[in-house]
C-alpha cells in the first residue's frame, strides 16, 4: 500500500506547466502508470489525494485536481469496476464531510463523470443546498434514472431556481411519477418556474397536462414562446403514442390562437392537423 | 419577384403611408410577416435584423449575415452591456431581443456555450439564423439544433463558408459522388488533416485566480447553461476558447473550419463515426489542452484522421483518397450517371427562397460531431464506439454523459 509521501510524490511526478502556464501533460502511458500506483495504495492513497484539493481553485492544486479528473475518468473503463467503487466511496465520505464547499463543488463534479447509482442518496442530500444543488443536479441528471427519486425527494421544499432546476430534470428523466406533484407548481409565481413546469410536463408526454399547457400559450412574450413550444413538443409525442384525438386538440388550439406574426406555428399545426 | 412588385419596394411603401398620414413618428421597420414570407407577396426586401453577442467576431459575423439581404439593425444584444442596456437598441437578455416582432433574422457570436440555447430560441420565435461556429458545444445540442429548425422550419447556417468553395471544383465533385454513392464497402480510403487547430493557442493556463466580477458583465447571464465559477478574466474575451464550459479548445473552435469542408467531400453531412481513438494526455477538469491525433473511422471503412502537429508523435497514417478504380466497371457507371449535387445555397439565398442553406443543421452539426466526438476520446482516453443513427457511445454510458451534458436551470435543450 502507498504511503502518503508516495501520493504526493506521484502527484509531483505530473509533468510542470510549461513556460506559458499551460498544462502539457504526461504521455498517456505514463499517467496510466500514475492512476494504477494510486489505485495500489488503496483508500488512503485515494483520501491523501482528495486533501490536497483547496478550497481556493487558483491552481496552486492544479496537479491534484489533474489527477483525480484523470483517475476518475481511468477508472471508467468496463474493467475497473472495483477500483471505481474505491474512489468513488472515498469521494462520497469527503463530500459528506465538513470540507469547503468549494472542495465538494470539485468533488461531486468527479461524481458527475464516475459516479452512479449507489452515489445518488449522497448526492440527493445536496439538493437542498444553495450552494451546491445545480452541482448536485448536473451529477444526478448525468447518471441518469436512478437519480429521479432524489429529485422527487427534494421537490416539496425547493424554491425559486432550485425547484426549476428540480422540476427541469425531472422532466428530462421523463418522470412519469412525478407528474402529479409538477402540476402543483403550473402557478407558482416564478416564470422560471412555471416554463419548467410546461417543459417537464411536455417532456413527460403526459395527456392529462394538456390544458396546463394550453393556458400557458396563452400569456406572452418569452413565456408565450416557450410554452408554445412544449405544447407542440406534447403532441408530436402524444400523436407518436398513437394518441392523435389529444394531440390534435392541442394543435386545433395552436392554429387558433397564433396571430399573424405567429404564422409559423400556425403552418405547423395546419400541417399536423393536415 | 416581378419587376412591379419589386418597384413597391418597403421604403416606398412606408413613404407612401407616411405621406397619407401627412407625419412620420420615427422609422419603424415592419416586420416580414406583416409585409410578406413564405407564400405571400412581400413588397419589401428589408429585413430587420439583431446581434446578439456583440464583441470578437460579432461585427463580422452580422456581415456574413447581411450578404445578399437588405438588413437594418435593429438591436445589439451582449451581457456585457449590463450598464448600458435601454431594451430598445442595447440588450443584455436576448429574450427580449427575440420577442420583437420586426426582427427577421439573428447573427449569433457569443462564446460556443450560448450558441445552440440562443439558436434554438430564435427558430421558435420565428427567426432565421446565422451563428458563428462552432455550432455548438456538445452533441446533443447539435440535435437539438436540428430538430428545432426542421420543426419550425427557419433557416440555419453556421459561421463557416469552406465547403461553398470545395462544392464547386470539379475533381471534389467526383470524390464527393463516389462516397455519396454508398458503393464502396470496406475502403481504405483515408484523409489525414493535419494542423491548423490551434491546439496551443487555445488550451488553457491552470494558474489564474478568481477576480471581482466587472460591473457592466451580467456574469450569471453569461454563464448561462454552464456551471457557476467564481469569474476569472480568461473566462471572457476570447480566451473561453480554454474552458470546457464554454468552448472545447482550438479543435472544439477551429475544427468547423478546418473540418466542414471536409465534411463536404467525402459526403459526410449525415453520419458520423462508428469508432473514435484519440492520443492526448488525461485532460484538466476545467482546461482543454493538448492532443496528438485523432482516427474517426466510419462504417464504410473511410478513415479521418486529425493530428495537431503540436503534440506526441504522428499518427503514421496517409491520406489515400477514393478512386473511382476503387469499384466495380458496373458501379463506376452508376456513379457516373449520378446527377451533380445541387449547388449550396448561400444564407441570403436561402432566406430568399424558404431553402436549405450550404451549412444547414444536420451538416453543420455533423462537422461538429467529429470536433466533440475526438474531444470526448481525448477526455475519456479510451477508444469509443458510437452509433451514428442514435447518436450514443455503444457500451460506454459515461462518455455519454459527455455527449449530453446537464445545464444549468432554467436553460435546458
Amino acid at each position: 500500500m502507498a504511503d502518503n509521501t508516495n501520493v504526493e510524490q506521484l502527484v509531483a511526478s505530473i509533468p510542470d506547466l510549461d513556460k506559458h502556464g499551460k498544462v502539457d501533460g504526461p504521455k498517456p502511458d505514463d499517467a496510466n502508470k500514475t492512476f494504477e500506483a494510486l489505485l495500489t495504495g488503496g483508500r488512503r492513497a485515494i483520501d491523501k489525494l482528495l486533501g490536497m484539493i483547496r478550497e481556493v481553485d487558483n491552481g496552486e492544486d492544479w496537479k491534484a485536481r489533474y489527477v483525480l479528473h484523470g483517475l476518475a475518468h481511468y477508472v471508467c473503463q468496463s474493467s475497473k469496476a472495483e477500483q471505481r467503487g474505491l474512489l468513488v466511496d472515498a469521494i462520497v465520505a469527503k463530500v459528506k464531510s465538513d470540507a469547503p464547499k468549494n472542495v465538494k463543488a470539485a468533488l461531486i463534479r468527479e461524481l458527475q463523470v464516475a459516479g452512479s447509482a449507489k452515489t445518488v442518496p449522497a448526492l440527493g442530500e445536496f439538493l437542498a443546498d444553495d450552494e451546491l444543488y445545480t452541482w448536485a443536479a448536473s451529477a444526478l441528471l448525468a447518471i441518469g434514472q436512478a437519480s429521479a427519486g432524489e429529485f422527487r425527494k427534494a421537490l416539496p421544499g425547493a424554491t425559486g431556481r432550485v425547484k426549476a432546476t428540480v422540476i427541469q430534470n425531472l422532466g428530462l428523466l421523463g418522470d412519469a411519477r412525478a407528474i402529479s406533484a409538477i402540476k402543483q407548481a403550473a402557478n407558482d409565481g416564478d416564470p422560471d418556474v412555471r416554463l419548467a413546469v410546461c417543459g417537464a410536463l411536455a417532456n413527460i408526454g403526459d395527456e392529462g397536462s394538456i390544458d396546463i399547457l394550453i393556458r400557458a400559450s396563452n400569456t406572452k412574450g418569452w413565456e408565450r414562446m416557450q410554452a408554445a413550444k412544449a405544447c407542440l413538443v406534447l403532441a408530436e409525442k402524444l400523436a407518436a403514442a398513437g394518441k392523435k384525438t389529444p394531440a390534435r386538440k392541442i394543435y386545433r388550439h395552436l392554429a387558433e390562437t397564433r396571430k399573424d406574426d405567429e404564422k409559423y406555428i400556425r403552418d405547423i399545426a395546419a400541417a399536423a392537423i393536415g | 419577384m416581378s419587376s412591379s412588385k419589386r418597384k413597391l419596394n418597403r421604403r416606398g411603401f412606408l413613404k407612401g403611408a407616411a405621406a397619407s398620414a401627412g407625419a412620420v413618428a420615427t422609422f419603424t421597420i415592419v416586420p416580414r410577416h406583416v409585409l410578406g414570407g413564405p407564400g405571400r407577396v412581400a413588397p419589401s426586401d428589408t429585413f430587420g435584423g439583431a446581434l446578439i453577442g456583440c464583441g470578437g467576431r460579432g461585427g463580422g459575423t452580422f456581415r456574413e449575415m447581411s450578404k445578399g439581404l437588405n438588413v437594418v439593425k435593429l438591436a445589439d444584444c451582449d451581457v456585457k452591456f449590463k450598464n448600458r442596456a435601454d431594451n430598445k437598441k442595447i440588450y443584455t437578455d436576448f429574450r427580449r431581443v427575440l420577442e420583437r416582432k420586426d426582427i427577421d433574422v439573428i447573427a449569433i457570436a457569443t462564446p460556443p456555450h450560448w450558441h445552440a440555447l440562443i439558436a434554438i430560441a430564435a427558430a421558435e420565435a420565428g427567426k432565421d439564423v446565422l451563428a458563428e461556429k462552432p455550432m455548438t458545444r456538445t452533441i446533443a445540442e447539435g440535435r437539438a439544433i436540428v430538430n428545432a429548425f426542421d420543426r419550425y422550419k427557419r433557416v440555419y447556417q453556421v459561421g463557416t463558408f469552406g465547403r461553398f468553395g470545395i462544392s464547386k471544383g470539379a475533381g471534389n465533385i467526383l470524390t464527393h459522388k463516389i462516397m455519396a454513392s454508398g458503393l464502396l464497402k470496406n475502403t481504405e480510403a483515408c484523409y489525414v488533416r493535419r494542423g491548423g487547430f490551434k491546439v496551443k493557442q487555445w488550451s488553457g493556463k491552470a494558474t489564474i485566480a478568481p477576480t471581482p466580477v466587472p460591473p457592466n458583465l451580467n456574469w450569471d447571464m453569461y454563464v448561462g447553461p454552464s456551471p457557476m465559477k467564481p469569474f476569472v478574466p480568461t473566462r471572457v474575451g476570447g480566451t473561453h476558447r480554454w474552458y470546457w464550459d464554454y468552448d472545447g479548445g482550438g479543435l472544439g473552435d477551429m475544427g468547423q473550419h478546418a473540418l466542414d469542408p471536409i465534411n463536404w467531400l467525402f459526403a459526410r453531412d449525415h453520419t458520423s463515426p462508428v469508432e473514435i481513438e484519440a492520443y492526448a494526455p488525461p485532460a484538466h477538469p476545467e482546461l482543454a489542452g493538448m492532443w496528438g491525433w485523432s482516427k474517426l473511422k466510419y462504417a464504410d471503412g473511410f478513415t479521418l484522421v486529425l493530428e495537431s502537429g503540436e503534440w506526441g508523435e504522428p499518427s503514421g497514417m496517409k491520406s489515400r483518397p477514393p478512386k473511382l478504380d476503387d469499384l466495380s466497371e458496373a458501379d463506376r457507371k452508376k456513379v457516373n450517371n449520378m446527377p451533380n449535387p445541387a449547388p449550396l445555397l448561400t444564407f441570403g439565398e436561402a432566406v430568399k427562397v424558404r431553402g436549405q442553406a450550404g451549412g444547414h443543421p444536420e451538416a453543420a452539426h455533423r462537422t461538429a460531431c467529429l470536433m466533440h466526438l475526438t474531444n470526448i476520446a481525448i477526455r475519456t482516453g479510451r477508444k469509443l464506439h458510437y452509433d451514428p443513427v442514435k447518436e450514443q457511445f455503444i457500451g460506454d454510458a459515461e462518455a455519454n454523459r459527455l455527449a449530453y451534458q446537464p445545464m444549468r436551470a432554467p436553460w435546458h435543450l
